[in-house]
């Protein structure tokens, strides 16, 4: 047992660090109604990794790079006709393609594509802890800034700038916020399950709060539970942590709808089974 | 056109010459209105004569394609919407929402004076989904208040309301405390209330058709025309008369 926790134990950490940003992170995204827009990022810091290692730069930079052509790409294509979560499906498909197509053809990272996809956090080490905390304490207190605003701007968007809020500016703000948690969670989770970490805590936590605040509460726990199980579940199983940790979110996620529906639906049950009639 | 405003009365927002168009689609054109400190101002219009359009020139949603909208002194803007819904994904409590309004601008019996006057005290832990359309809309005037604005607007305030309902929100805003003056602009369909005050109105369709008192109104060959066939000459006599509101 302390034998493993030896092994995991940068991992876990790693990822309970991530969670902290992630679930405030998701909550924001389903109000906002990015989710979309949320997994097109994801798919594009695949590219974003290709390029990096293609042209030898540091990852980071790849991924700023790409997050900045999918904004400037969706402004391109903002069109009447085209209705917006079909053209960011578009975006998702077209970045992955383009990335696993770099990745396999341009680079010599062949092996680890799986890696990238799914994500492996059990490569870590100590020495990359503190980069992680480093890079999410600056994603948290930049989330802790434009909260206020976020939030008015879920409810009403027109009372929020009655106020003074700049909606394009808080959208972009968020933006860059969103892009920069992919770049730290391709690690974790994976390209393609990027948006799965993010919206599953906030999903689940939606069916059990009434403010906000609870949200992000329940959220926060959901994801460290979340963390925790599949990183120790990818061990046992010997498959990707994000995966893992993926499955887990989901799990937990039906497990607390099915509850929810059961508990709500409880009166039409009573109605029919009622030893009255 | 000036002409009904108070000499000694100070000026609080002044459009000048507004017109906005969409495209070749003119939806308002030459604008002149002049609102003073604390005057209530009702605006009638048939649909589509653009009253959501000047409301949005003034809240500053967006900008005139010519023309000025001036205002002389720092706005503070409440604003109760035409259709308010929360996205069901964001849990809201009445609570949460009225927290969205500045805070420190009222005092805190102030503050109580409203959610009494408002009944809102049993409604802070219900979630805004769960909402009336009565509810809602004394949750949002309450919102709008609790920012202490100098001008409140309130859109079409009583769309999907029963006429007790509505009757009681009009009185109320009618007889705002002192704390609470201001200038109010009034977009409503319902000229029982319109043409039962002193209150200027606005008769908008896609220009000013007509402005002044309801008395110098309802004989307005344009008003007339707009309107003639809602309100006929008996309100004007029997400001109290309730049959308008029958159901039919």
């Amino acid at each position: 047992m302390s034998a493993w926790l030896a092994i995991i134990a940068p991992a876990w950490i790693a990822g309970s660090i991530l969670a902290l940003l992630s679930a405030p992170l998701g909550c924001l995204v389903l109000w906002r109604r990015m989710a979309f827009f949320a997994d097109a990022l994801a798919h594009g810091t695949l590219l974003g990794v290709a390029l990096a290692v293609w042209w030898q730069m540091p990852m980071g930079i790849g991924i700023a790079l790409v997050s900045v052509m999918v904004v400037l790409g969706l402004v391109f294509m903002d069109d009447e006709r085209l209705p917006a979560d079909a053209v960011l499906a578009v975006v998702a498909v077209s970045l992955l393609c383009l990335g696993l197509l770099t990745l396999t053809q341009l680079t010599d990272q062949q092996a680890n594509v799986l890696g990238f996809l799914f994500g492996n956090l059990l490569e870590l080490d100590w020495a990359d802890l503190p980069l992680i905390a480093g890079s999410v304490l600056v994603g948290l207190a930049l989330l802790i800034y434009i909260w206020p605003a976020q939030i008015k701007l879920a409810t009403h968007e027109a009372l929020a700038r009655i106020q003074g809020i700049n909606p394009t500016r808080q959208r972009l703000f968020f933006m860059g916020v969103l892009a920069g948690f992919c770049a730290i969670a391709l690690q974790a989770v994976g390209s393609l399950l990027i948006s799965g970490l993010l919206v599953l805590p906030a999903l689940t936590a939606r069916l059990w709060s009434a403010s906000p605040k609870q949200m992000v509460i329940i959220a926060l726990f959901t994801a460290q539970l979340g963390v925790t199980l599949g990183v120790w579940g990818s061990i046992w199983l010997d498959i990707q942590t994000g995966l893992s940790i993926v499955l887990v979110l989901a799990s937990l996620f039906f497990t607390a709808l099915i509850i929810s529906k059961l508990t709500t639906s409880k009166s039409i049950l009573a109605k029919f089974w009622s030893p009255r009639r | 056109m000036r002409g009904h405003l108070m000499n000694n009365t100070s000026k609080l927002l002044n459009l000048s010459n507004v017109s906005y168009y969409i495209g070749q689609q003119r939806l308002l054109s030459n604008i002149n209105i002049d609102i003073a400190v604390n005057e209530t101002v009702s605006v009638i219009g048939p649909n589509g004569a653009g009253k959501s359009t000047l409301v949005k020139l003034i809240l500053g949603l967006i900008v005139p394609t010519s023309g000025q909208v001036t205002p002389s002194e720092p706005l503070q803007i409440g604003y109760v919407p035409q259709l308010f819904s929360v996205p069901p994904i964001l849990p809201l409590r009445v609570s949460d929402l009225l927290s969205q309004a500045r805070k420190k601008r009222l005092t805190a019996e102030q503050r109580q004076f409203i959610f009494d006057k408002l009944s809102l005290t049993h409604l802070l832990s219900r979630q805004m989904l769960h909402l009336s359309g009565g509810e809602t809309q004394r949750v949002l005037l309450a919102r709008a208040l609790l920012d202490k604005p100098n001008l409140l607007i309130l859109d079409e305030p009583m769309q999907g309301l029963d006429p007790e309902t509505e009757v009681w929100l009009y009185q109320f805003i009618d007889e705002l405390p002192e704390f609470l003056r201001c200038a109010m602009l009034v977009v409503s369909h319902d000229l029982h209330w319109v043409m039962k005050g002193s209150r200027r109105v606005i008769c908008l369709n896609k220009h000013i058709c007509c402005e002044g008192q309801p008395s110098e109104l309802a004989i307005s060959s344009e008003f007339q025309k707009l309107f003639g066939h809602h309100y006929e000459q008996p309100y004007v006599h029997q400001p109290h008369a309730c049959e308008h509101h029958a159901p039919s």
